[in-house]
Parts: structure tokens; sequence; C-alpha cells
């Protein structure tokens, strides 16, 4: 009955249908991503376990269809070495090379897309990630060096590999489990190679995007509250005591004490945190400030009582101040200059 | 070639033994600490014993393994493409840093904030100061240590008239150019270049070119000092160990959260004892002295000269949650995450394993060994370094990313492994 088994999965796996089946369905791992989406969007499934059960479906698929049509191809490389390999078999690794090449290049045009438009806009789109974009095209990648090695070299290589796969490990063994678990250690070797071959052609793959990283402006890369951080340097002179925001998510950048410090030094910083009372300013009885999101209620800062001359910079206690005179204004930011009571 | 290897190490280690001894002129309270005074004796004495002993023995001509396809025109043509596509690595790394407009957030807060502040005349030692009203920072400009911002400092004092991004494409290069350097002898030059292609084109080592952070010196100086130490078990040569020593002893001046010279201490023991006990020994009880000596003179520096906060609390309640954790399943949930932050390039460092079951019957098996032990200890290592503080901060998990950009040290020995197991396959 086994043996019967055994027979008939061989069969299976000489026939060339057998891998381009495979192959073709691990090309529309895409398709079954985007229907996956598709089914959630439009709430076909309700429950959290049965799209839970998608996700992992997907996960399974994709890895069993690429560990299955690796497999067939190194049993291929098996069974044809020192052979010619035949004309139905070398159209199936000719079709799997051509559409391995062009499947790499939709996805990394898809790539590109979700880096022109905005982040999540090939999830939000097709319901495709970029991190399984990147592992299908690895893998993708992976099979092509593998075509390209068995044609290249008429196939010599490899039989060559098979030949001599027993002449190191277990030296003086005769024991065929031992060459054959030395034969399995070469497949995964030259299997992790190419993996890594495939790997070190990221730089050629991420060029665009490092030359759209290496054109951002310090406004670009650390975001509209740099313009805070600008006014500050612009109208304030460089001896000045400068009070910024405490850091927090509230305030990521201007709240960020050594970050700005870059912009504004030699200027000395205080945090609005620990003006909590008025001990601290005897140390510095004019300061200067840029009021950040005057027309925000959960982000504005300082928290400013004109009427009675007060200003909290923790968000919590008021300090009373002797005066309070507008700098200027910088692209729409105010900066004022404070004085304290000595 | 032995020779063009020699100096270019001996260059880079003089670089950052250079700085060594600026800041420890620039620091009178460091100078004036015996563990300063040590660690830079023990220093200058290794680099002495190195030139010194590389002068006075002839050198001798190392047989390289492609001595037969040199002939061959179509290994020219190989070799050629394989140049073409390091110069394009190249390159496209300078050309991206260049045009660089604005350093990135690590870069700003930090490392070329610190070199603006020594062009302002403030020392290390008062940098602490800066941020006397900050409450949250006060550790931050002794959380690295100085390397990079003296370098960019140099920069600036020299005048170079280019961008200070472009210092790390110039440490790209001479990653490249140190690998093959030290791999042509074992691998030949068309695999040492394939070698060579193989660990700069890796995403998590390539990004750290563009980008003035610490990482990608620091896997300079430690990756070259661990391939120095593997070179030194094969060929026995006393310049290549001190070499090796200083230069990975020197990368915990560029970055110092991860005592990755553990694990090279460690290996590097265990393989030495294998071999030959008597003068291995003493070999890794300098490695070991050296290298502490640069770990606690710099917690010295930092914790009793500048007061440094402590980062992790090292108390014994926080040190016995883990523990307990290890009988409760955390230690299992974790080790799954953890393998998942590795995420693909595992593959890599599970191949280099592989690769060398392949070689056990080579003569060079237990240098090989010893790279082997540094990946395996180093992963060791971030595990249990990421276990502790999984107890401490909720934000482990997104520690990923810096765990692949930390640990790019290692991708040169584990590819150095898979090339000579597949080099070994192809030439047989």
């Amino acid at each position: 009955m086994i043996k019967k088994i055994i027979t008939t999965a061989n069969l299976i796996v000489k026939n060339p249908l057998s891998l381009l089946i495979v192959w073709l369905f691990f090309l529309s791992t895409p398709l079954f991503a985007f229907l996956r989406y598709y089914i959630i969007t439009n709430h076909f499934l309700f429950s959290v376990s049965q799209r839970q059960f998608l996700n992992l479906f997907l996960l399974v698929f994709k890895w069993f269809l690429n560990l299955y049509s690796l497999s067939i191809l190194i049993f291929w490389v098996r069974e044809f070495n020192g052979k010619i390999i035949p004309r139905g078999h070398k159209l199936v690794l000719i079709g799997m090379g051509v559409s391995s090449f062009f499947f790499f290049l939709a996805n990394t045009l898809l790539l590109k897309l979700e880096e022109i438009q905005f982040p999540n806009y090939l999830y939000s789109n097709f319901g495709l990630t970029t991190d399984f974009l990147e592992s299908i095209n690895q893998i993708s990648l992976v099979v092509l060096l593998l075509i390209i090695f068995m044609f290249l070299d008429g196939g010599k290589l490899f039989i060559k590999f098979y030949k001599k796969s027993d002449t190191v490990w277990f030296k003086k063994s005769n024991a065929v489990f031992f060459k054959k678990i030395n034969l399995i250690l070469r497949v995964a070797v030259l299997g992790i190679f190419l993996f890594t071959l495939a790997r070190s052609f990221y730089p050629l793959t991420s060029f665009s995007t490092s030359i759209k990283n290496s054109t951002q402006t310090n406004e670009q890369k650390f975001g509209h509250e740099f313009k805070f951080v600008e006014a500050l340097r612009k109208l304030t002179p460089k001896e000045a005591f400068v009070i910024h925001p405490p850091q927090g998510i509230k305030w990521q950048l201007i709240g960020n004490q050594p970050t700005i410090r870059y912009f504004l030094y030699p200027r000395t910083l205080v945090s609005g945190q620990l003006l909590t009372g008025p001990s601290l300013t005897k140390s510095f009885p004019t300061a200067y400030f840029a009021e950040v999101y005057p027309e925000s209620n959960d982000s504005k800062w300082p928290l400013l009582s004109t009427s009675s001359a007060k200003v909290s910079f923790d968000d919590k206690n008021y300090l009373e101040y002797e005066k309070l005179e507008l700098v200027g204004t910088e692209a729409g930011v105010a900066v004022y200059r404070i004085l304290f009571y000595e | 070639m032995n020779k063009i290897t020699y100096f270019f190490l001996l260059s880079l280690s003089i670089l950052i033994s250079a700085e060594k001894v600026y800041f420890f002129i620039q620091e009178p309270k460091y100078h004036s600490s015996l563990l300063g005074i040590a660690e830079l004796s023990l220093m200058v004495g290794l680099l002495f014993w190195s030139l010194y002993s590389f002068l006075k023995t002839p050198p001798t001509v190392v047989k390289t393994s492609d001595s037969k396809s040199r002939s061959k025109p179509a290994a020219k043509k190989v070799i050629a493409i394989l140049v073409g596509a390091g110069l394009f690595l190249g390159l496209s790394s300078f050309w991206h840093n260049y045009t660089k407009i604005a350093l990135d957030w690590d870069a700003v807060a930090l490392y070329d904030a610190r070199a603006q502040f020594l062009r302002g005349g403030v020392k290390f030692s008062e940098m602490g100061s800066i941020a006397k009203y900050d409450y949250k920072n006060g550790y931050y400009y002794l959380l690295y240590p100085p390397f990079t911002s003296f370098t960019h400092y140099l920069w600036y004092q020299v005048g170079i008239p280019l961008p200070i991004s472009l210092l790390y494409t110039f440490f790209l290069m001479g990653m490249g150019i140190g690998i093959f350097l030290l791999l042509q002898p074992r691998l030949g030059t068309t695999w040492s270049l394939v070698a060579t292609l193989l660990v700069l084109g890796q995403q998590s080592l390539f990004s750290t070119s563009l980008v003035a952070y610490t990482n990608l010196p620091y896997t300079l100086y430690l990756s070259l000092g661990i391939l120095t130490l593997h070179r030194y078990l094969i060929e026995k040569k006393i310049w290549w160990f001190c070499l090796g020593v200083v230069l990975v002893s020197s990368s915990q001046w560029i970055r110092f959260l991860e005592p990755s010279w553990l694990a090279v201490v460690l290996a590097f023991f265990l393989v030495g004892v294998s071999k030959d006990w008597r003068s291995y020994s003493f070999k890794s009880l300098i490695m070991a002295f050296y290298c502490l000596l640069g770990y606690v003179s710099w917690k010295y520096f930092t914790d009793v000269i500048s007061d440094k906060e402590a980062i992790f609390n090292t108390s014994p309640l926080y040190i016995l949650e883990p523990v307990i954790g290890i009988f409760t399943g955390a230690f299992l949930q974790m080790a799954l995450i953890y393998t998942r932050m590795w995420g693909s390039i595992i593959l890599i460092y599970l191949g280099s394993f592989l690769s060398l079951l392949l070689q056990l019957k080579k003569p060079e098996i237990k240098a090989d060994t010893f790279l082997f032990l540094v990946i395996f200890f180093s992963f060791a290592m971030y595990f249990c370094g990421l276990y502790f503080i999984s107890f401490q901060f909720d934000w482990w998990p997104e520690m990923a990313g810096s765990l692949l950009r930390s640990s790019t040290f290692l991708l040169a020995p584990a590819i150095y492994l898979v090339v000579k197991a597949v080099k070994d396959v192809f030439e047989q």
C-alpha cells in the first residue's frame, strides 16, 4: 500500500504539469490576498475567528506552495542528474523563469506605488502589505536564480554537486543514511546561498527610496513641528534661555530637548515640565518660547492667562510673570519673550 | 596582499586609538584615573607588539586558492562583473549621502550634536550639564561612546568640503575592502568578492551606510576584528592577534549597549583551549583583560565622573522575575517572538551552522568554529538581554529593527561560512 502511494507520488512529482500547476498557484497568491481583503471589507465574514482562520490559511498557503515548488525543483535536479532534461520539463522551467522575472517586476512596481502614494496605500486598495510582496519577491528571485544556474552550466553543476556529495562529510562511512544527510545539507546551504544572493539585490531595488530619503528637508524629516524650532532659531538670540513643552506624544519634536538642541545650540533649553514653581525661574529671569498649536484645545502650549498675568508651562501649575512681549512671528509661529519676577 | 591587509587594519586601529588618546588628554578626570591609564598603555603596547612582530618577520607569500582560475579569461570577466557590482554599491551609497539634505533623527539628537558641542568647546564630561534643565534625558549624551561624534568633529575641524554623511559611505567602502582583503587568502579573489558583495548588499547593513548612526562603524571594527582573529587562528601570526584584539575591544568605544566582545572572548577561549591549552590560555587572558578594561573604563567614566543615570533597573527583584518566568512559560513565548524578530535573515545564520557541518573534516575547522561560536554566543546574548528587558519595558518587541541593525557584524562571519561551503561544492 505504502509502496503504491510512493510510486504514485513519484509519478505525480515527475510530471512537468505538477510543478507548473503549483507554480501558477504561487503566482496567484497576491490575488488570494486581494480576495481575502475583499471578503473582509465587504463583511462576508463577521467573527474574529473566521478572519483569523483566513489570515492563517493565506500564510500557510503561501509557504506551502513556495516550499512545495522548491522541493519539486530540487527533486528534478536529483532526478535528471547526468541525463538530458526532457522537453516538457525544460519548457516548464523556462516558463517558470520568465514568469518569475515578470512577477518580480510587477511586485517591485507595486512596491514603488506605495512609495509614490502614501504608506498603507497597497493594503487599503489591494489588500497587499509590503512585507507580503517583499517575501514573495525574494522567493521568486531564488527560483529564478536556481533555474538560471541549471541552464547556465547545462546541468553539469548539479551532476557534480550530487556525485561529490558523499566525499567530505563522514568520509569513511559508507552508510547511505549519512550520504543522504550530506546531500540534504548541501542542497540547504546552496538554497541559503541563493537566498542570501537574492537578498543582496536590496540596494538595487531600493535605489529610488534612497534618493527620495536623501532629498527630504528637515521639515519633511522631522514633521510640521519643525516650524516652531525654525521660528525660535530665527527670532531668539544665541545666549537666550528657551522654554519648550514637556516631552511626550503631544509634542513629539518640540518637546524633545536633545533633538531641538541640535538646531538651537548654544541657547539654553528648559523643559516646561520643570517649571512647576517660581524657584527655577530665578536662575533665568528672561526666557523665550514659541506658541505651539494655539488653535488646538488638546495640544495648545503654554496655557496663558494674560488677564491675570499667569502662564503654565507644564500643563498643570501656573506661574506669575512680570512682562510678556511678542518678539515676532515666523511662518505663522509667534515667539514671545517672558520676564519673571525675581 | 598580506602587507596591504596589515596596514589597512593598522590604520583603522590607529584612527580609533588616536581619538582615544585625544579624549584622554581632553578629560582631566579621565587621565588621572588608573583605569584610563591602564587601558591606553595596553592599547599602545598591543599596537607596538603587533607592528614590531610584523616588521621583524619576513613576509611569506600566501598561496591563494584561485591560482588556477587566474589564467582563465572567464574568471577575469566574472571578477570584472563583481567589481562593477561593488562599485555600484559604493556609488549608490555615495550619491545618496552626497545629495542628502537633512541628517536622520539619532544623528541630529546625539552623534552630530555632540560634534557641534565639541566644536563649541564643551568637553564630554560637561555634556551632562548642557541638559541640566531637562527632566528626562540627563544620561543621553553619555549613552553612546564618543567615536562617531569625535570623527564628525575631526571632519569639521579638518575642513573637509563634503557632507558629513559621506563618512558613512567611506565606512562602507572600508568594510568592503577589509572583508575582501581578509577573506581573499581563504576563498580566492572571485569567491571573496562574492562574499563581500553578499555582506554589503544585505538590507540591514547597506541601509546603515545611509544614516549617520553608530551601527556601521561598530560593524566595521567588530567584523574585521573577528575576521582578523579568525586569521590568527589559522596563520598563528601574533600581529593578527594584537590587531584583532584592539579592533574588537575598540568597538566598545563606538557602541556600548551590547557587550558583543564577550561572545568573541568566549569563542576564542573555547577554540583556543581546544587547540593548544598553554599558548592560547595566556592570549585569551590578555584579550579578556583588555576588553574588560575597555568596558570598565568607559563605564567608570559615565557612572562616576558624569553621574550617568541607570537605564535598566538591576535590583534583585527585577532579576528574580525573569528567572521565575522560565518556569511559567514566559521564556518560551519570548523565544518565539525573538525568532520572529530576526525575520528571514535568520536563514543566513542557520546556513552558517549547516556550512560548518559540511566543513567538519577540513583543516580550518577550528578557526571556522570560532566564527560560528561568535554567532551562537551573540544570539544567546541578545536573547538573554531581551528576555530581561521584556520584564521591565512593554516596548521591547519594537527593538527588532535595532536588533537587526546592531547585529550586522555577524553577517560577515556567517556569509563567509556559507560561501566557503558553496565554493567547496562548486570547485570539487
